[in-house]
């Protein structure tokens, strides 16, 4: 696993596609994949599926180089806290992180000294009911149910969810992940200490 | 509305009954607190009654419900409140129980309501508390006092600076006097960060495994910042420079400070070492190109003041027993669940009259520090709380520091001024605990 205390992380480059636009663009995913009752437009097996269990995967090992690897330049992480999310530019949720801040996150694993994951939490994520429908610009929208299993001092806690993920063509032939929304069932209730990357 | 005294209103008698004068043995002069205060139900089933109960309470801000009919239902101590608005304008809070067999009443968080009705047998009761309808009231004699019947509703709610507070003991000092000096720091806060168009809004909850006074204490406690929050230092600094967030506390040789201002409320005064919120803000998504927006519009010094709108404001004002005024709007507030179980809501502000790149900016900020720092705080109360849960042969927690050195300094209006690293307020909060432990009149009436 390369989650060893001391590993360098990318840098944190200014974040400076985060404006209006970008944050427009989130908005609208969140209604198109929630607002629309339409049956899936494809079958989610084969190429979507492979990414979206991997990014899980990633997350699970702890190989967070190759989970930012996995997102696009541009990329955003939501995760709403209200029963009914606004647009976020008016309201803050869990988090809402750019890429700087995704690697934020996992730079502050790896200082050795975040004690809210010593001992660290195990994690395993189960992904269902995938879907997919087309997108704007010739994205791809897929949503997926999680249950997230925890692990950590003795006591094992599930933290169920469903993820919407905006999936865009990479310049070198594959795809990546622009956006991905966690919204978690107990999202407007208080949050117990997550510190891992939900 | 009448003062009546029904009979459903007298004081609870099943709290903890440990003689008057056991309370100061576990508050000590030299700074030792007893492990009980942390870990015994009966002592937290007091504090629920004598502290929730006995003193001044924050229930909410005034532009939570700023509407006539507006309520929030919100728990005091445990007790499930409905806090209204009245058709008049003025702000009450009413027991969520129905007063019949004593059903909840209101199950939404919030709402616009002129009267709420009981699912079980149909009472209805006015938003002022009032008995309005007993449903087949020909069920009941001519004896019936429908006014003893009214919601129980707390004899005092006063508010400061739109800070609403309320009390179940009629008999509490004027919330002024109770705020006393604390009071400049919220005057600050309001002065320096709110608009006519600020209107707070809850931005997170949080649970932990642990009593509430650890949360209370640690807001007051600037000794455990290069430590606990570690993790946040060393990242920020090698990944955003020095001089960002936590980089200002080194030890004492600094021009902050803690101060005691009396009943319960403490502070730690960092504004002398944050001069600019947004200077010291680590980057959140959009820094740069919101930035840039604003001042694209606007002149330097009203972008400057935007901007440090963003930003940990230099206050951590904690008003005994259940509220943190963080500045720039921003607030929490501890609810106990348990005496090993508390919640944390978090409050922010969205300025309506600002423009939307700083709400944008605000937004993301307020998911900065409770997403970071409160992650390693809640893990050190769990560890506290599992320690002192389960060594009973040491008793004692140490709040000694401070004492015995120069250090502290006692203002004329009796705010103790100590070092900022120093356990000076946390000491005089334990003063007020044992003081409103330890009176032997129950406080708690309702009208």
């Amino acid at each position: 696993m390369n989650g060893a205390v001391g590993t360098p992380v990318e840098a944190a480059e200014p974040a400076l596609y985060v404006d209006d636009a970008r944050y427009a663009r989130l908005w609208s995913l969140w209604n198109a994949a929630l607002v629309s009752g339409a049956a899936a437009e494809f079958d989610s097996t084969g190429e979507i599926s492979r990414l979206l269990y991997r990014e899980a995967r990633l997350l699970d090992d702890c190989h967070y180089d190759q989970w930012l690897g996995m997102f696009a330049p541009d990329c955003l992480y939501w995760v709403p806290n209200r029963a009914d999310p606004a647009d976020p530019r008016t309201q803050s949720g869990v988090y809402l992180d750019d890429r700087r801040r995704m690697a934020d996150r996992v730079a502050m694993l790896r200082t050795g000294h975040l004690h809210a994951q010593m001992p660290a939490s195990r994690t395993r994520r189960m992904l269902s009911n995938i879907e997919c429908w087309s997108g704007d610009a010739g994205a791809i929208v897929a949503r997926a149910n999680l249950t997230l299993w925890e692990q950590r001092k003795g006591v094992t806690r599930a933290w169920p969810a469903f993820q919407i993920y905006e999936i865009v063509g990479d310049p070198a032939g594959g795809a990546l992940i622009a956006t991905k929304i966690i919204c978690l069932l107990e999202r407007d209730a208080p949050l117990g200490n997550y510190a891992f990357i939900l | 509305m009448p003062f009546v005294q029904p009979l459903l209103r007298m004081p609870a008698q099943s709290e903890n009954q440990m003689p008057q004068g056991s309370y100061d043995a576990l508050v000590r002069p030299d700074g030792m607190v007893h492990r009980t205060l942390f870990t015994d139900p009966a002592i937290f089933d007091r504090e629920m009654v004598r502290i929730f109960g006995g003193t001044w309470v924050f229930l909410l801000h005034e532009t939570e419900i700023p509407l006539a009919n507006d309520f929030k239902c919100i728990n005091v101590g445990r007790r499930p409140v409905i806090v209204t608005r009245t058709a008049e304008g003025d702000i009450r809070a009413l027991m969520n129980r129905c007063t019949h067999r004593g059903t909840t009443l209101c199950m939404e968080s919030h709402g616009n309501a002129k009267r709420f009705q009981c699912a079980y047998h149909g009472w209805a009761f006015a938003n002022t508390g009032e008995l309005q309808t007993v449903t087949f009231a020909e069920g009941y004699g001519s004896d019936f006092d429908k006014a003893a019947h009214n919601l129980g509703r707390f004899p005092r709610v006063e508010s400061y600076g739109g800070y609403v507070f309320g009390s179940l003991n009629p008999d509490v000092e004027p919330l002024s006097q109770w705020i006393g000096p604390a009071h400049e720091m919220i005057d600050w806060s309001r002065t320096a960060f709110t608009t006519p168009g600020a209107r707070v809004v809850r931005s997170s909850s949080m649970v932990f495994n642990a009593n509430w006074k650890l949360q209370n204490d640690n807001n007051g406690d600037m000794y455990h910042v290069p430590f606990t929050h570690r993790s946040v230092a060393q990242m920020t600094n090698e990944r955003h420079g020095a001089g960002k967030a936590l980089d200002h506390f080194r030890g004492d040789n600094s021009p902050m400070t803690v101060k005691y201002y009396g009943h319960g409320h403490k502070s730690i005064d960092q504004r002398p070492s944050i001069p600019s919120p947004w200077a010291r803000a680590r980057p959140v998504p959009g820094r740069e190109t919101y930035a840039a927006a604003l001042a694209a519009r606007f002149e330097p010094e009203q972008t400057e003041r935007f901007l440090n709108m963003t930003g940990r404001a230099g206050i951590n004002l904690i008003l005994y027993p259940n509220l943190i005024i963080a500045g720039a709007g921003s607030f929490n507030v501890y609810e106990p669940v348990a005496v090993d179980k508390t919640i944390v809501h978090s409050y922010g502000v969205v300025l309506d009259d600002a423009p939307a790149e700083v709400n944008a900016l605000k937004s993301r900020f307020t998911e900065d520090f409770t997403g970071f720092g409160y992650r390693d705080d809640n893990e050190i109360f769990e560890r506290i709380q599992h320690s002192l849960s389960t060594i009973p042969e040491m008793e004692w927690v140490d709040f000694s520091k401070g004492l015995g050195t120069s250090r502290e300094s006692v203002g004329a209006d009796g705010t103790i001024t100590g070092a900022v690293s120093d356990e000076t307020g946390i000491r005089g909060a334990y003063t007020y605990w044992r003081e409103l432990m330890g009176r032997d009149v129950h406080p708690c009436v309702l009208v």
